[in-house]
């Protein structure tokens, strides 16, 4: 399941227009949307808003460790670059993320391959402006800047700092639910410091001129989530088997897990030999195992036969 | 796990995170030369990248980043009881990088990182230092590739060059060089250093194709052994871990004619023999990482003595008699 995190309903609409979602009901004041693998929803403006959205969506949809986390949104630039201008509308990946309100850094793992530019990105609780400076509780009451943009900037490394009140709030919440590999946050520049300036419209159709390109890594990451989908060599007709084996044998909620596991690990240890015959024979000699001992009337004569497969497991 | 989908995936050190206060260190600026289109991350500190939540080793060991740092005291750690000291009593092990670039299966290291990139600490003249201040009358015993392959990265550290004139300046110190790397010809214009050991860990070609991904094969390390041997330089052979599958016999006798018919084995310092061994607690973080590895699939005994998950000891004196006889070692070795 690929889920997507938008701050606004215009950031929203292009991409639910290109991937055909559809509204699902049944989520309170969480506006929804749902398609073929695709799950997304407006988390509304600022950290607090947008952890609570994140979490919402990734606990009501049962997300595993092994989905994908998609956030987009616009973004304010600080840059050094004299040819800045030309940032404008530009989709970049985040490599860096800090939480400016509690000065906490994230680093998603960048191990997929993308054609994205990548660029840091401070996550700020007001509106950014130019001169944007706010009193530092902690520091006698004096005005400073808060951003501390130089930690980033001398050392002239990189001159790409993106600013939105959501990123490294939406990373936070996906770590607890997902894999760090899975969570990509995407900006696209809509200012240099004048969110002001930047109007419904021009938001939409910021997004509309990048869905190409969100598409590509959606594309990407369709791929890219099989290679690291660990299936269990046991089927659901193997794990019938060792349930109906427990409860003839009257095994523990312990020996149940554990039996499955020593089951698990046979399979993997002789995986080289023929699937079916290795299956079938195993089968075959717990059964073997099972017909030749008495019926089990109580847990400790279970105890004893289960021994016998186990060394059978084990062998 | 194992399909080829690499394409979907950054290179290997596409990124590069780098501590700020070691950003002009003369090691950074010299890696960063080398890797110049890598994207350059800076950070506050290595464990902001290193000790992340919810990373998944074996997912980033296909595509590692490196990060740079600054290594903060302790320099030295107390060497572990599962460790061969060669009748050492002082030993200490040494971490100027944390990880590897291999990956095999039986790795401790899968079990005690949470992470698979591979960090290293720039700053060896601050371990020389505290080391120099150590008390020298005792002799001590140093490992400085335990928790690393330090041969496997010199061309990017130039760390074991700079241990060598360590040991060659200060005689108080054995220091042990512990490697898998076809790499001796960066050595060849050292001249050997008595108390300096390079010490190879060898496994028959079946071992080294299922269980060690990305390792030199058999015969370049046996070549870069025999470059050593020759050299001067007091080399030890280390079969560890000796894997148990059912034809073992077979691999590791083939394994020991090859190793015979390399190289003069009398010119060897010792051979170190032991079988596979892992910390209690690892085992199950190494199998939750690698569900598909038949190796960590076996069904291990835990040893109550030791602490580590390993074969049962009627396997375990089965394999050791076995490797010892192939190799004509007599007399007790520490396992």
């Amino acid at each position: 399941m690929i889920f997507f995190t938008v701050a606004l309903k215009c950031e929203a609409g292009p991409i639910i227009k290109y991937f055909n979602l559809k509204q699902q009901a049944g989520n309170g004041s969480f506006q929804v949307y749902a398609g073929d693998e695709i799950i997304l929803i407006i988390t509304g403006v600022g950290g607090i808003q947008s952890a609570i959205s994140t979490t919402y969506l990734l606990t009501k949809y049962d997300a595993k460790k092994t989905d994908i986390l998609l956030n987009i949104g616009i973004s304010g630039c600080y840059s050094q670059n004299a040819e800045v201008e030309n940032f404008y509308g530009k989709l970049f990946i985040i490599n860096s993320l800090r939480d400016n309100s509690f000065g906490k850094n994230y680093y998603p793992d960048m191990i997929l391959k993308t054609a994205l530019p990548e660029a840091s990105l401070i996550t700020v609780n007001e509106i950014w402006q130019k001169d944007f400076k706010v009193t530092d509780k902690t520091n006698n009451g004096t005005d400073v800047d808060k951003i501390k943009f130089n930690d980033f900037t001398d050392m002239a490394i990189d001159d790409n700092i993106l600013i939105d009140m959501e990123g490294s709030f939406i990373y936070a919440a996906s770590c607890i639910f997902l894999y760090a590999h899975n969570i990509f946050i995407m900006k696209i520049i809509s200012d240099f410091g004048d969110p002001g300036s930047v109007r419904k419209e021009s938001v939409e159709s910021l997004i509309s001129e990048r869905i190409e390109e969100i598409s590509t890594v959606v594309e990407q990451v369709l791929k890219w989530g099989g290679i690291f989908e660990s299936e269990s060599p046991v089927s659901e007709k193997e794990i019938q088997f060792l349930d109906d084996i427990s409860h003839i044998l009257m095994l523990t909620c312990y020996q149940r897990t554990e039996f499955k596991k020593l089951y698990e690990m046979h399979l993997i240890r002789n995986k080289s030999r023929s699937e079916k015959d290795l299956n079938c024979r195993i089968f075959e000699k717990i059964e073997n195992i099972i017909s030749n001992s008495i019926k089990v009337k109580e847990k400790k004569e279970g105890k004893i036969i289960y021994a016998k497969i186990r060394k059978l497991l084990n062998e | 796990m194992q399909k080829s989908e690499n394409y979907l995936m950054n290179d290997k050190f596409s990124h590069i995170y780098v501590e700020k206060n070691i950003l002009n260190h003369e090691l950074t600026q010299k890696i960063l030369l080398k890797f110049n289109s890598s994207e350059l991350v800076t950070i506050d500190h290595y464990k902001d990248v290193f000790n992340k939540k919810s990373q998944l080793f074996s997912v980033q060991k296909r595509s590692m980043k490196l990060i740079l740092a600054e290594k903060k005291e302790p320099f030295l750690y107390k060497g572990s009881d599962m460790c061969d000291t060669f009748g050492h009593d002082n030993f200490y092990y040494n971490t100027s990088a944390m990880n590897c670039i291999y990956n095999c299966d039986y790795c401790y290291l899968q079990g005690l990182y949470s992470s698979g990139n591979l960090v290293v600490f720039v700053n060896l003249d601050d371990v020389f230092e505290k080391l120099n201040r150590l008390d020298n009358s005792v002799k001590t015993y140093i490992c400085i590739s335990y928790d690393t392959d330090l041969l496997a990265i010199e061309n990017l550290t130039g760390f074991v060059k700079r241990w060598i004139d360590f040991t060659s300046c200060n005689n108080n110190f054995v220091v042990e060089l512990r490697t898998k790397s076809g790499n001796f010809l960066l050595l060849s214009d050292m001249e050997p250093v008595p108390g300096f050991i390079l010490s190879w860990s060898i496994s028959p070609r079946e071992v080294i194709s299922l269980y060690e991904k990305g390792t030199p094969n058999l015969e370049e390390r046996l070549k870069s052994i025999k470059s050593a041997v020759e050299k001067g330089w007091e080399v030890r052979l280390c079969v560890d871990p000796v894997i148990y599958t059912s034809d073992y016999k077979k691999s590791y006798y083939e394994m020991s004619e090859l190793v015979k018919k390399s190289i003069d084995t009398k010119l060897l310092q010792n051979i170190s023999i032991g079988v596979f061994r892992v910390p209690g607690e690892s085992l199950k973080k190494m199998r939750r990482n690698n569900p598909e590895s038949s190796l960590l699939s076996y069904p291990f005994e835990f040893d109550k003595i030791s602490g580590s998950y390993t074969y049962s000891v009627e396997l375990k004196d089965e394999i050791i008699s076995y490797v010892k006889k192939l190799f004509d070692i007599s007399g007790d070795l520490k396992l």
